[in-house]
């Protein structure tokens, strides 16, 4: 489906206010309700808990600012507000409007629950008018000690005339921060034992919320703080590690896992297996590797980075199949993703695998199964990388290969949706309304015709049409779809259990259950696929899911199900309509505000090259006449930044329309963006698209003609029957004539 | 099945051993707690017998004044998944929750401790979305009994019979006591409300709502007491639905009025009457302090320059509504009592009693007749009316102004509503107007549905060589449909204002919409108007013979689903009028005009008409629900018609080569 592109922000105040009523705009000329004349945060690593604190000055342009900002929740506990008159006066929040909620929940576990005690507020701001400024400050405590990653967009969802960024330490520091555009204009100052670094930005534009994903690092407003020296670029990534480096690295246990469920035991009951080819061993692993991040989400395993767990899973691969397969080539892989910066510190190294199988390299890198939207799946697409493999003696790394981590491409990262619409069900259904249209005596010709086309277009889609859809997923959009449904807690062990050998899958099964109540079978799928657009408002018949593809890279994860009611399908005054385009799924578009929104930033990021194939079979009975002009299905565009095809055919009374659109490019800039526009709009002229068939009404002679026609038929087989019931009898005759001269005899 | 008898061992040892593992094995315990079903599954517990029992009590050492005791009983048939019961009841300082939980049997009137393993208990706080804050709270209960199954049962089939729900509450004034369902979220064989009315009490019961459910009653005299129980059998289990009016419009229920007591030394008079009921609340109001300096100059520096009255009383409503914003506390008696005016002022928020409240000062400082009053709105309480003196009744406040002989209801908490104008929730309600120490009843006019007509024009031209529909739209609202409208604009930020209005506009999916321009943003008395620029290259579709043509492009009004048992409640009188034209391009003729249809019963009627005129097609949809409600015997044919007008968005015309 049709990705949808994002700019992420962090937005600490504004996710915790409620907005309520509205009112007349006052200010003329300007569109926005609100300004932050100054927004500060503080950084405070001096004591031995980390704070943050924000604080915000909030200028209300309009009546709807003031009812949007007049009352709000807060999951803080820690917050000061005041108001600041127009004439300078300060007004202080009284008590009894802060309303502080608590559930009183014993902690307690029953049905996989547990009991939380909640404490929040509710604040109500009064006096609050246009024109006031809202002075507030929250102070979150317990933010992250390690420092690094600490990242920061200044930028908010307003204007904001100043902001101020200060990072305080003890004496002991180290300090750096950076900013793709900016310089590092920090200013430093001690006092008292206080080391203040400060960075003050005018001016800042109000970050929007869109589809796009620009890099964070090209964002003028991102800034990025570390307080541990760099390692310097990936180049100068140790040439060797030393077995207790390695060791350092390694840190064998997958948190959650015990020793009996190690990746050498698992492994070792692969081999066993003897259906298993190398090929299948490899990608098993990798798989119960992958998973086993998220069955440890209570576990310390959890709370590592993904730096981290990319650096567990890929040392806990490297070495088993250096273990178990002696004779493989395996290299452990150090890359960057391509969201970060050149310089590279401790925990922003990310490791990975690569296995020579059947003479060709298969890469493997540990996904981020609980980001839906899949990005970081693909933060590894086309960087440099070095390969590492386990010296002579066993006892550490030695760097081989400088390499580039694969690219994919639009095919290796297809969707392919084949649709199968039969409407052959007409026919039986069609005598039927013949029979119950003429069934009357009193009728004349006239009035039968009359209610043969009444009837028809009573019927209802289902009577008339079957739908079957198989769709396959292949490459990194598999991983977005796996990454969904994983998130799903009781669909990914059915769904995953199934798909392994019986001994894996009983080992997973114990797993699964510590931290879940049983097990649920495919019908969950269901729900995950209702939401899915194209399948809106539709019924899902049976649905069976092909599992290989779920374990192995190469292959597509598959769906077949049968869509029992749609909406595409309708029949409306004796034609039958069908929203072909609809079929296809809703198409990505760009409206004038996100095209200005595109031209200002200069440049987007796509996820990955990917294309979405769809095919249509539409069987068409005798009856049914095309009405369409179908050369309008025939017509392409075709740029460097990607395509849209469509076509059809028309044989022995089956219509195959065939559409294709691909993404070719990830980054695309704003000169070149129209090229992405005229892809999406070619796409979007067949969403509209409808085939209309007319099915043939008989002429009152034809209808009476067609019910003799049944009639005789239907008299054949009763003839037929009479006639074999007949040949029974006399056969039971002659033989009891037998019986008798035999008896005689 | 007794494996015993099928074990022949010659070893007694192995043979207990065996018997113990095959016993083991047989008495399998399932896990009980079992997996909750997600809303969308539908429970099959159900409740067996269900009742709840009203007594009255007074002593004087322990409360000052009489009380109510509610003790309600379920008798629960639980079914896998859900092997448990949730149970919810709701207190704050006039209600408390003496005890609820699990019983062990029907017959027992306390809940049974030893039962705590198997129970969760939880106290959340009332989160009301239309209030910013109330004070009650809502005690959780649930409960799931251990089972014991063989070992070859499926899940499936599990149930459990007979669970027993207690609850004990306490009701600490007479005046508050609740009304009384039959009804429940589950399916009841069998329900019972019995009231214990002791002498010393002058109770009244109102029956709301009997109309055609079949509830048996009977009467017992005692010495002390009189009881009267009402029986119910096979209740319906009622889950929310779109469009579900409130139960207390149409659901069986009791209302418990109390008269007075003698039981109190001195005697307690609660509401006798209308009179109890008015100078009850004239002694919350009274306790108001409505005396602060600043009102004058405010009211004075509001009006000064306006030229007449209309225009002040305009002014003042339209400066409450614009610059105080609804939020309501209701801590307590503030559930009842007015906030000072001068509080309302200063915190610029308060709830429809404290915006009522300074609307009411405001005009009176203005030199005008204005009165607090209170009505109950429809939707809520329009079962009731003021024949009825129960705190029940009412549920809201609002300003009646005497004015030139005329009465106007001015509701200060609808945002946009103009002077004269009329939100839909108070139409035709009665309304108690303070007096002083008098009152008055009347009735808030009901309009006529016209007067929230809302219309669509479309005209649209056909270019046949480029295939693109174009044309032009204009759009009236009105009424409800108009101040809905306003209120969301506004409560957009201005510089997403142009998108909403793109968006709330917007025709259909297959075209693209330009110049917009809207007129009547700032004058609430005006109609709004709405004009723009539209054109469509998807709705044409070239055949060998001419062409296909998409016309229909009127606004889809939501269906309700197949199994309703409850009226449906639009909360507006629906009035939808909109006209499609289209020129047809030269040389090319309409086949076959479709067939007009109307329809029309008690609570609406609907129309699709068809016409030719000269080059021009035309058609019309116009959809009318007279009193915004569709009752029960007509849902069948509202859904029919719903469908139909759905179904025809996506019909099309033929055009001939002539």
């Amino acid at each position: 489906m049709t990705r949808v592109f994002k700019i992420i922000f962090s937005c600490l105040l504004f996710h915790s206010l409620v907005a309520s009523a509205n009112n007349q705009e006052l200010i003329e000329g300007d569109s926005e309700s609100v300004r932050i004349i100054k927004r500060e945060l503080t950084y405070s690593f001096v004591g031995k808990t980390p704070i943050l604190k924000e604080r915000n000055l909030i200028k209300l342009l309009d009546q709807n600012a003031v009812n949007s900002f007049g009352d709000f929740y807060s999951y803080q506990k820690n917050f000061d507000f005041k108001i600041i008159k127009a004439d300078g006066s300060i007004k202080v929040i009284e008590d009894k409007h802060i309303i502080k909620l608590d559930s009183k929940v014993p902690d307690k576990m029953l049905f996989g629950r547990k009991g939380k005690k909640k404490v929040h507020y509710k604040i109500a701001i009064a006096g609050l008018e246009l024109g006031d400024v809202l002075d507030v400050s929250f102070y979150h405590k317990g933010i992250s000690k390690k420092g690094n990653g600490i990242n920061e967009f200044i930028a908010i969802g307003y204007s904001i005339d100043t902001c101020s960024i200060v990072y305080e330490f003890g004496p002991k520091h180290f300090f750096r921060a950076e900013n793709y555009n900016y310089e590092q204009n920090f200013e430093r100052t001690v006092n008292e034992g206080v080391t203040r670094y400060t960075l003050l930005v005018q001016n800042i534009k109000p970050l929007e919320d869109g589809r796009y994903i620009i890099s964070k690092r090209k964002n003028p407003y991102y800034i990025s703080f570390y307080n541990s020296k760099s390692l310097g670029t990936l180049q100068d990534l140790k040439s060797t590690f030393t077995l207790p480096e390695v060791r350092q690295l390694k840190r064998t246990k997958i948190g959650g896992l015990s020793a009996k469920y190690s990746p050498n035991k698992v492994y070792s009951a692969l081999l066993k297996d003897t259906e298993n080819e190398l090929e299948d061993r490899v990608n098993l692993l990798y798989h119960y590797l992958e998973y086993g991040s998220i069955y440890t989400k209570y576990s310390q395993y959890s709370y590592l980075t993904f730096q981290e767990r990319s650096r567990q899973f890929a040392f806990n691969m490297f070495s088993t199949l250096n273990k178990k397969e002696k004779g493989l080539e395996v290299e452990l892989v150090a890359l960057k993703s391509r969201y970060n910066n050149e310089q590279l510190v401790d925990n922003n190294v990310n490791w990975g695998v690569r296995v020579k199988l059947k003479g060709q390299w298969e890469y493997f890198s540990c996904p981020e199964l609980f980001v839906k939207n899949g990005e970081n799946n693909h933060r590894f697409e086309g960087v440099d990388a070095l390969g590492y493999r386990l010296n002579e003696e066993q006892d550490g790394l030695l760097l081989t290969n400088e390499i580039v981590w694969p690219k994919s491409t639009y095919l290796d990262n297809r969707i392919e949706t084949d649709l199968n619409i039969s409407l052959s069900n007409f026919l039986k259904v069609s005598n039927r309304v013949i029979k119950d249209a003429t069934k009357s005596q009193e009728d004349d010709d006239e009035r039968k015709v009359f209610n043969y086309r009444n009837l028809l277009r009573k019927l209802k889609e289902t009577e008339i049409s079957e739908v079957k859809l198989k769709r396959s997923v292949f490459g990194e959009s598999k991983d977005d779809l796996l990454a969904v449904l994983a998130g799903e807690k009781f669909i990914k062990k059915e769904f995953l259990i199934n798909a392994m050998p019986d001994r894996i899958r009983k080992k997973l099964r114990e797993i699964f259950n510590r931290n879940y109540v049983g097990l649920v079978a495919d019908v969950e799928i269901e729900d995950y696929l209702k939401q899915n657009p194209i399948l809106k408002d539709t019924e899902i018949g049976s649905v069976d899911l092909i599992r290989p593809g779920i374990f192995n890279q190469t292959k597509p994860l598959s769906v077949e199900f049968d869509l029992v009611r749609s909406n595409y399908i309708h029949n409306v005054d004796e034609k039958l309509i069908i929203d072909v385009g609809f079929l296809i799924g809703g198409q990505l578009s760009f409206d004038k505000n996100e095209k200005e929104k595109i031209d200002e930033l200069g440049e987007i990021e796509f996820l990955y090259p990917r294309s979405y194939q769809y095919t249509i079979h539409l069987e068409l009975p005798s009856g049914f006449k095309l009405l369409n002009d179908l050369s309008d299905f025939n017509y392409e565009l075709v740029n460097d930044y990607g395509f849209f095809k469509s076509s059809y055919e028309l044989n022995d009374g089956v219509l195959l329309l065939h559409t294709e659109k691909a993404y070719l490019q990830t980054d695309i800039s704003s000169e070149e963006i129209h090229f992405l526009y005229d892809v999406t709009e070619a796409a979007d002229r067949y969403y509209h698209k409808r085939i209309v068939l007319e099915y043939e009404t008989p002429s009152s002679q034809e209808l009476v003609k067609k019910e003799v026609e049944l009639e005789v038929i239907e008299d054949e087989m009763e003839i037929d029957q009479e006639t074999e019931i007949l040949d029974e009898v006399i056969e039971e005759e002659v033989k009891a004539e037998v019986e008798i001269n035999e008896n005689v005899k | 099945m007794n494996y015993l008898n099928c074990l022949k061992f010659k070893n007694p040892i192995i043979q207990a051993i065996k018997a113990s593992v095959y016993l083991s094995i047989y008495f399998f315990s399932l896990l009980v707690c079992g997996q909750s079903s997600d809303s969308e599954q539908l429970s099959k517990n159900k409740v067996n017998d269900s009742s709840t029992k009203v007594s009255f009590y007074y002593n004087k050492w322990v409360d000052d004044q009489p009380v109510a005791y509610l003790e309600k009983k379920k008798n629960y048939h639980l079914a896998w998944p859900d092997l448990y019961f949730a149970e919810r009841e709701y207190y704050n300082d006039q209600v408390e929750v003496i005890q609820m939980g699990p019983a062990k049997k029907a017959s027992k009137n306390y809940v049974d401790k030893k039962l705590n393993k198997r129970t969760i208990s939880s106290d959340v706080p009332l989160d009301n979305p239309s209030v910013f804050h109330d004070d009650s709270r809502i005690k959780v209960v649930f409960y799931g009994p251990m089972v014991m199954v063989p070992i070859y049962q499926s899940k499936e089939s599990i149930s459990v019979d007979n669970v027993h729900y207690y609850a004990k509450l306490k009701h600490k004034d007479l005046r508050y006591l609740p009304p009384l369902y039959f009804h429940d979220e589950k399916f009841a064989k069998h329900k019972t409300i019995q009231i214990e009315i002791p002498k010393w009490l002058d109770l009244d019961i109102k029956e709301v709502n009997f109309g055609t459910y079949k509830i048996e009653k009977e009467v017992v005299e005692k010495a002390s007491k009189t009881i009267i129980t009402y029986t119910m059998n096979f209740l319906t289990g009622v889950k929310k639905k779109d469009f579900e009016p409130s139960w207390a419009t149409y659901k069986p229920h009791l209302l418990l009025i109390p008269k007075s007591t003698n039981k109190k030394k001195g005697g307690l008079t609660y509401f006798r009457n209308t009179n109890d009921l008015y100078q009850w609340y004239k002694g919350l109001v009274d306790q108001m302090d409505n005396t602060w300096p600043e009102l004058k100059p405010l009211v004075t520096e509001l009006l000064k320059d306006c030229n007449s009255d209309e225009e002040k009383i305009d002014r003042l409503y339209y400066w409450v509504q614009d610059n105080i914003r609804y939020l309501a506390f209701e801590d307590g008696i503030a559930g009842f009592k007015p906030e000072n005016s001068m509080t309302v002022f200063e915190d610029k928020f308060g709830d429809c009693k404290g915006m009522a409240n300074l609307l009411t000062e405001m005009l009176k400082e203005a030199g005008f007749d204005a009165n607090l009053s209170w009505i109950g709105t429809r939707g809520k309480k329009a079962s009731y009316d003021y024949s009825i003196p129960s705190l029940m009744v009412d549920n809201h406040m609002i300003s009646t102004l005497f004015y030139k002989d005329s009465t106007y209801f001015l509701d200060p908490t609808e945002k946009y509503c103009s002077f004269g104008d009329y939100a839909y929730r108070i139409q035709g309600r009665p309304v108690l107007i303070s007096q002083g120490d008098s009152f008055k009843v009347e009735n808030v006019p009901d309009f006529h549905v016209d007067s929230t007509k809302y219309t669509k024009d479309y005209h649209s031209d056909i270019n046949l060589e480029t295939g693109i529909i174009r044309g032009t739209a204009n759009i009236a609202l009105n009424g409800e449909k108009k101040r809905q409208f306003l209120r969301a604009y506004y409560s957009v930020k201005k510089k997403d204002r142009l998108d909403f209005l793109y968006s709330f506009f917007d025709i259909s999916n297959r075209s693209e919409e330009s110049n917009i321009v809207v007129k009547g943003l700032d004058d609430r008395s005006a109609q709004v108007n709405v004009q723009m620029e539209y054109s469509n290259e998807n709705d044409l579709i070239k055949t060998e013979e001419g062409y296909y043509l998409n016309y229909d492009y009127s606004e889809i009004v939501k269906s309700i689903s197949k199994y309703r048992s409850a009226p449906v409640a639009l909360g507006q009188k629906l009035n939808k009028e909109e006209m499609f034209e289209i020129k047809l391009p030269t040389g090319y003729e309409l086949v076959d005009l479709p067939e007009s249809t109307l329809f029309e019963n008690d609570d609406f009627s609907f129309m699709h008409s068809y016409e030719i005129d000269g080059d021009v097609f035309r058609f019309r949809s116009k959809i009318v629900v007279f009193d915004g409600e569709i009752q029960i015997p007509n849902l069948p044919e509202w859904m029919w018609v719903l469908k139909f007008a759905e179904e025809n968005t996506k019909n099309v015309i033929k055009l001939k080569r002539i």
